[in-house]
C-alpha cells in the first residue's frame, strides 16, 4: 500500500577511485546520490570541464538531428509539392518582383542518378531513403558498451562537424541573398538610367541630385523647383502606372543655389540616393539576380546532399546513444559535486531502496574499491525521494497520476485504485463494444510489436485497459457503433432510452469511489494515530449516507432514514469540532456543514460519466443517420458511404477517447484525490536513469 | 407539420448554433495561444493540441441536444403531432444547452489559452492545466444533463 522503503547510504572512499564508484553505483542503477552534510575537514568538489564539454557535445548531437530533419522535410516538399518563391526578373522598364512555381522535382533521385551514373543505364528508379518503422522498438545495450560508447563517438562527430559545415555555408548564403536583394530594392528604380551609377555627382558647377520621391509629392515638387532658378529635372518613373508608389527624380541646378534647391527638396520627402558604384545599374542588377539563382542552387544542393548523405538510420541511431550517454555522463558528474572531499577522501550520500541492500553489498563487494559504507533508515527530518514499484497492471497508470503529483513517500499509494477506477469509468464513457474492440486490437499490436518495459508506452497501455471496459460496458448497454436495434441486445439497458436509470448508474458508480477515497482516508488516518479523526471525520459520512439511502428504501419507515442521517450529521460536526478550542469549536461544527455543499457538487461531477457516453452514442448515431440519407437519395450514395462512415467513426473515437481520457483524469484528481490525497513527493532519480532512447540489456538491470 | 414542432426545431437549431459558436470561439482562442507556442517549442504540439481541443466539446453538446430534438419530432420518420405548447417547452429545455454552451465555451477557451502558457514555462504543469480548463467544461455537461433529459422525458 506504500511506496518502497528507502534506506539512507553513506559513505567515504579513497578520491583517486570517486569516478570508478560513481561508475560503479551507476551500472547499479538504484542509488541516488543526494547532496552530503558539510563534515569537518571536507570542501567542496568543484565541477569539472568534463560538464561543459559535455554539454557542448549534447547542443551539436541535437543540432545534427533537427538539422537533417529540416533539410530533409525541404527535400520532401520538393518532391511532392513543388516549390514556391520569389525572384527579382529585369527586363529595360524595370525590376519586377515575381512569384515563381517551380514543378515537383525528385532531387534525391537526381542525385542518385548522378553518384551512380557509371553502373547504371537506362531506367532509373526512384530513389527511396531508409524509413524508420512504424512502431518502433526501443533499441537495448549493455552496460558495457553504453559506457564506452564516447571511444567511437569520433566518427560520429566528423560527420556533425560535416553538417556544421553546412550549417555555415547555409548561414553565409542567406547573408549574401538578403544583401543581394537589399542592393536590387536600392538601384530597382535607378534602373533606367543608362550611365554608371558613380557619373551622377555633383560636377564643379552644378549641383546633382538624384533620389525618390512620394507619388502623392509629385505636384509640390514641381511647385517647388519653380522657385529655384536654372533648374532642369526628369521623372524617370512612368506616372501613368497605377501600381508604383515612389517616383525617381534626377535634378540638376547651378551650384550658388544648392542649399536652396536642398531645402526644397527636402520639404517634398526628397530621399537622396548616392552611390560610387561605378556600373550601370542595370549590370549592377543583373549581376545580383545571377547572384541569388546561385546562392538557391547551392542551397538546393546543401539540402540535397544533406538528405542523400544521412538517409541511414544509423546516424540517428549513433546521435541518440550519444545523447543518452552524455545524459547519464552529465548525471554522473553532478552526482560528483554533491559529495564532499578531503585532500585524499571522499564522502558521498544518497538513498537506496531497501530490497536493492543486498545487491549493492554483492556489486561493491565484487569491484574491490577501498570503500567504507553505511546503509541506514531514514531518520528525521530527512525526506526519502518516492520509489514505487508497483505490477505491470499498475504501472502504466503512475503516468495519471503523476500528471497531478506523485505521492508523499509516507503517503499510501494511490495508483492501483486509480488503476481500478480509471479503467472502470472509461468503457461507461465511451460506451460503444465496436470502438472498444477497435481501441482493443490497435493498442494490442502496437504492444506486442514494440514490447515495451514496464515504465514505457503508459498512454497505449491504458488505452488498452480503457479498450477492454469499453467492451464490457458497451455489451451492458447495447451499443455497437451506434447501430440501432442492433440483434444483440442491452444486458443492462440501453441509455437513451431509460436515461433515469443511467443517471442514477453514473451517480453510483461516483459515489461508490468518493466512499472508497474516504475509505483510504480513513485507514491513513488509523495508521497515523488519530483514530478520532477517522471515526468523525469519515465514518461519520458512512452513516449519513447510509441514513439517506434508507429514505428511499419504501418498507424502512422515514423516521428511521431521517435519525441515522441526523446521526451521521451530528458525528460530522464533532469531527469538525475536534482539536479545536472556545469558539472555534462551534466554526469547526458549522464549517463541515458546508462539507455536505462539497460533497453533493462533487457527486453530480460524475453525470458526466452519463454526458460523455452519451456524447459518443448519439454521434455514432448521427453518421449512421446521415450515411442512411445519403443512400437514399441516390445510388451513388453507396459509394460515398464508407467514407462517410469511416471518417465519421473515426472522429467519433478520436474526440471521445480524448474526452474519457481528459475526464476521467478529472475525476481521479478532483472527486478522489480530494478525498485523501495530498501528494508533492519527489520521484526516485537513480544515478543512470537518464536515458531517453535505450535500455541496458536485461542482465545488467537490478532484480528490482 | 404543426407550430408546436417548427417551434421545438427552433429550440433544436439554437442549441447546436450557439453551443457550436462558443465551441468555435473556445478553440479560435486556444489556437492562438496553442500556435504561438508551438512557434518557440515545435515539441510542445501534442500538449498544446489537447487542452485547445478541450472547449471543442461544446459545438459536440450541442449537436446531441438537437439530435435529441429532430428524435422527439420524427424528422427522421413520421412528423409526430405537436402542440403549440409542447413545442415551447422543448424550445425552453433546449436553452441551458444553447446558453450555457455558449458561453461556457468561450470561457473554458481562454482558461485553456492560459493553460497553454502554462505548460510552456512549465510542460511538467500538463495535468494541472488540464485540470483546470476541465473545470469550466462540467457546467456544460450539466446543462447537456438536462437539456437530454428533458427533451427525452418530455411526453408527446
Amino acid at each position: 500500500m506504500q511506496p518502497t522503503k528507502m534506506m539512507r547510504i553513506a559513505g567515504v572512499g579513497v578520491s583517486s577511485q570517486r569516478k570508478k564508484l560513481i561508475d560503479a553505483l551507476t551500472k547499479l542503477g538504484c542509488v541516488q546520490i543526494i547532496k552530503s552534510g558539510e563534515w569537518d575537514n571536507t570542501v567542496n568538489i568543484d565541477e569539472d570541464s568534463s560538464v561543459d564539454i559535455a554539454n557542448v557535445k549534447l547542443a551539436r548531437l541535437a543540432f545534427s538531428r533537427s538539422f537533417i530533419k529540416e533539410q530533409k522535410s525541404y527535400v520532401a516538399r520538393k518532391a511532392k509539392k513543388g516549390d514556391k518563391y520569389y525572384e527579382y526578373q529585369l527586363n529595360d522598364q524595370a525590376v519586377q518582383r515575381v512569384k515563381v512555381k517551380q514543378n515537383k522535382v525528385d532531387l534525391l533521385t537526381q542525385m542518385d542518378i548522378q553518384q551512380n551514373s557509371k553502373q547504371e543505364n537506362g531506367k532509373h528508379k526512384p530513389y527511396k531513403a531508409e524509413k524508420p518503422p512504424l512502431i518502433p522498438r526501443k533499441p537495448e545495450i549493455s552496460y558495457e558498451d553504453f559506457s564506452t560508447c564516447d571511444k567511437r563517438e569520433k566518427p560520429v562527430f566528423d560527420l556533425i562537424k560535416k553538417l556544421e559545415n553546412y550549417n555555415q555555408e547555409l548561414l553565409t548564403i542567406k547573408a549574401e541573398e538578403i544583401k543581394s536583394r537589399t542592393l536590387i530594392e536600392q538601384i530597382a528604380p535607378f534602373v533606367k538610367l543608362d550611365l554608371k551609377l558613380s557619373v551622377y555627382r555633383d560636377t564643379k558647377h552644378c549641383a546633382v541630385r538624384l533620389g525618390t520621391i512620394k507619388v502623392k509629392k509629385h505636384n509640390m515638387l514641381i511647385n517647388a523647383l519653380d522657385v529655384v532658378p536654372n533648374v532642369a529635372y526628369e521623372v524617370l518613373s512612368d506616372l501613368n502606372s497605377k501600381r508604383i508608389t515612389q517616383l525617381t527624380v534626377a535634378v540638376v541646378c547651378l551650384k550658388e543655389y544648392e542649399s536652396l534647391l536642398d531645402e526644397k527638396l527636402e520639404s517634398c520627402e526628397f530621399v537622396a540616393f548616392n552611390s560610387l558604384n561605378n556600373h550601370k545599374p542595370k549590370d549592377i542588377i543583373a549581376k545580383e539576380v545571377v547572384n541569388l539563382k546561385l546562392c538557391r542552387a547551392r542551397r538546393e544542393e546543401i539540402a540535397t546532399a544533406t538528405a542523400y548523405e544521412f538517409d541511414n538510420l544509423q546516424f540517428v541511431a549513433d546521435t541518440r546513444l550519444l545523447e543518452d550517454f552524455y545524459n547519464v555522463k552529465l548525471q554522473m558528474l553532478t552526482a560528483e559535486t554533491q559529495m564532499r572531499a578531503t585532500t585524499s577522501a571522499f564522502v558521498f550520500e544518497g538513498w537506496v531502496p531497501d530490497n536493492c541492500q543486498e545487491l549493492i553489498n554483492e556489486k561493491l563487494g565484487e569491484s574491490k574499491l577501498a570503500l567504507y559504507y553505511v546503509v541506514r533508515e531514514a531518520e528525521e527530518g530527512e525526506i526519502p525521494p518516492t520509489f514505487i514499484e508497483d505490477n505491470a497492471f499498475v504501472t502504466p497508470y503512475h503516468s495519471v497520476t503523476n500528471m497531478y503529483s506523485a505521492p508523499m513517500y509516507n503517503e499510501i499509494n494511490p495508483n492501483p485504485f486509480v488503476a481500478f477506477f480509471f479503467i472502470l469509468f472509461f468503457g461507461v464513457m465511451l460506451s460503444d463494444a465496436g470502438y472498444g474492440i477497435l481501441i482493443t486490437l490497435v493498442t494490442s499490436i502496437i504492444l506486442a510489436v514494440a514490447k515495451p518495459r514496464k515504465h514505457e508506452m503508459s498512454l497505449v497501455k491504458i488505452l488498452l485497459g480503457g479498450g477492454i471496459s469499453t467492451i464490457f460496458w458497451g455489451v451492458m448497454f447495447g451499443g455497437y457503433f451506434g447501430i440501432e436495434n442492433f440483434f444483440i441486445k442491452p444486458i443492462l439497458f440501453n441509455p437513451i432510452d431509460e436515461p433515469m436509470n443511467m443517471l442514477i448508474l453514473s451517480l453510483g458508480l461516483g459515489l461508490f469511489q468518493m466512499v472508497v477515497g474516504m475509505g483510504i482516508n480513513a485507514y491513513s488516518l488509523f495508521k497515523q494515530k488519530k483514530p478520532l479523526d477517522a471515526i468523525f471525520g469519515v465514518f461519520s459520512w458512512y452513516v449519513l449516507l447510509i441514513g439517506v439511502g434508507l429514505l428511499f428504501i419504501k418498507p424502512v419507515p422515514m423516521i428511521a432514514g431521517i435519525i441515522v442521517a441526523v446521526l451521521g450529521l451530528v458525528g460530522i460536526m464533532i469531527g469538525g469540532a475536534l482539536h479545536k478550542k472556545g469558539m472555534k469549536t462551534v466554526s469547526g461544527a458549522v464549517s463541515k456543514l458546508y462539507g455536505l455543499i462539497g460533497f453533493f457538487s462533487d457527486l453530480m461531477s460524475y453525470t458526466r460519466l452519463f454526458g460523455l457516453g452519451l456524447a459518443s452514442s448519439v454521434i455514432a448515431m448521427v453518421f449512421n443517420q446521415l450515411g442512411g440519407i445519403i443512400v437514399g437519395l441516390s445510388p451513388i450514395g453507396y459509394v460515398v458511404l464508407p467514407f462517410i462512415l469511416l471518417i465519421g467513426h473515426a472522429f467519433n473515437i478520436f474526440i471521445n477517447t480524448l474526452g474519457a481520457y481528459v475526464h476521467n483524469s478529472r475525476l481521479q484528481f478532483v472527486e478522489f484525490f480530494g478525498r485523501f490525497y495530498t501528494g508533492g513527493g519527489i520521484l526516485f532519480n537513480p544515478l543512470g536513469s537518464n536515458r531517453k532512447y535505450y535500455n541496458f540489456t536485461r542482465e545488467e538491470v537490478t532484480k528490482s | 407539420m404543426t407550430l408546436g414542432v417548427g417551434i421545438a426545431l427552433i429550440g433544436a437549431g439554437l442549441a447546436a448554433a450557439l453551443a457550436g459558436t462558443g465551441s468555435a470561439i473556445g478553440v479560435g482562442i486556444g489556437g492562438q495561444a496553442a500556435a504561438g507556442v508551438t512557434a518557440e517549442d515545435p515539441d510542445k504540439f501534442s500538449k498544446t493540441l489537447i487542452l485547445q481541443l478541450l472547449p471543442g466539446t461544446q459545438g459536440i453538446y450541442g449537436l446531441i441536444v438537437a439530435f435529441m430534438v429532430f428524435l422527439k419530432v420524427g424528422l427522421f420518420g413520421t412528423m409526430v403531432e405537436m402542440t403549440t405548447a409542447q413545442g415551447w417547452a422543448i424550445l425552453g429545455v433546449c436553452l441551458p444547452m444553447a446558453i450555457a454552451g455558449l458561453i461556457s465555451g468561450i470561457y473554458q477557451g481562454k482558461c485553456a489559452a492560459s493553460g497553454i502558457s502554462t505548460i510552456a514555462k512549465r510542460p511538467e504543469a500538463f495535468g494541472k492545466a488540464m485540470s483546470l480548463t476541465i473545470m469550466v467544461e462540467t457546467y456544460a455537461l450539466l446543462a447537456l444533463l438536462i437539456s437530454v433529459l428533458g427533451v427525452l422525458m418530455m411526453k408527446v
